[in-house]
């Protein structure tokens, strides 16, 4: 019984280190796969790309995003930050900035 | 995601209206040098060869992230329809799966799997992991089972089922209960999703994280040819 307890989101949420990238993974990708594979499909910036985008506190979300609408969610040194996904899909990409960190989020 | 900054310099990123692999292409507007989103590294232009920091992040249900991080804020404005804007992980499981590790050693695990399975075992790229996945969030993630000179042996742990007490007063309102897992090496306790320790000899340990990510299974494919993928897609549920 004891995990009935409360413990749902009680205990430390902290996330934990990822584990470190390692730099000497061969390249999948060339210049040269590149140049022979990659399309132009549209202009650049074709999607409205979004810079430094307004947000709220999640608290004053109410009606705007639904509960079981998909986001992607990120948190960096203790600061959270939710991009809905059909947002997302208008954009693609985002230049945001989340406590001290300078990030992109794309989709 | 990634963290913009290489070295002293913050980078900003257009999109290159390129498709590659399946996937799209972005620019940096510092240099103009060309970037693969999935990898985060410039493949042409004067920064060929860099790359960005990955930062993790998850998909999951709004609820279920505002939930974990009250004090979260999130982007609002328009949304697309179609596709992008009716997108459900839950509705199209068959189609995602977990993409664990990073470079060329990679693998997928499918959803289908995950749901059948929800705390399995696997390794990649030599490491020993556990993949674990909370079918009522649909969300799914993994974890290293080494702690510290222990190899740690995961399972399901189902939560019991609410008992009424015979007391009257007793309220019926249950909380859904986290998903657990537990270990058969010391019969701990665990948070499946955070990999937290919460009962037993381990209570208090925390399980590393390592890369895993949410992947549309037929665009991994595209990246990943070589890469092991665990699970058949199922056409119903």
């Amino acid at each position: 019984m004891l995990w009935l307890c409360g413990v749902a989101l009680t205990a430390a949420l902290t996330p934990s280190a990822l584990s470190a990238q390692t730099e000497s993974e061969t390249q999948p990708f060339t210049e040269a796969d590149y140049d022979a594979n990659a399309r132009q499909a549209l202009e650049r910036d074709a999607f409205p790309v979004l810079d430094n985008p307004a947000t709220v506190m999640g608290r004053d979300v109410g009606a705007q995003i639904d509960a079981n609408e998909m986001v992607i969610g990120i948190e960096v040194n203790g600061v959270a930050r939710a991009y809905p996904i059909a947002v997302m899909g208008k954009h693609e990409l985002a230049n945001d900035e989340l406590g001290d960190a300078a990030i992109t989020v794309s989709w | 995601m990634y963290d913009r900054k290489v070295g002293d310099e913050v980078l900003s990123f257009g999109h290159e209206g390129v498709l590659y692999r399946r996937s799209f292409i972005m620019y940096d507007r510092q240099s103009e040098s060309l970037w693969v989103h999935v990898s985060g590294e410039a493949i042409k232009g004067p920064r060929k060869g860099q790359r960005l920091k990955f930062l993790p992040s998850e998909v999951t249900t709004w609820n279920d992230w505002f939930t974990r991080h009250p004090m979260t804020s999130a982007l609002v404005g328009e949304k697309v329809s179609g596709f992008m804007g009716t997108f459900s992980l839950r509705d199209r499981m068959n189609e995602f799966g977990l993409s664990i590790g990073q470079g060329r050693e990679v693998s997928l695990l499918r959803f289908t799997m995950l749901k059948r399975v929800p705390v399995m075992q696997l390794t990649v790229a030599k490491q020993e992991v556990v993949a674990v996945f909370d079918p009522q969030a649909v969300r799914a993630t993994a974890f290293s089972r080494r702690l510290g000179e222990r190899l740690l042996n995961f399972e399901t742990v189902l939560p019991e089922t609410t008992k009424p007490t015979g007391d009257a007063d007793e309220t019926a309102t249950v909380h859904a209960p986290a998903p657990l897992m537990g270990d058969s090496n010391t019969g701990s306790l665990w948070q499946r999703m955070t990999g937290h320790c919460i009962a037993g000899e381990l209570v208090g340990e925390q399980l590393d994280a390592v890369s895993a990510v949410a992947w549309m299974g037929k665009r991994w494919k595209g990246f990943f040819p070589d890469g092991e993928i665990i699970g058949l897609p199922e056409s119903g549920q």
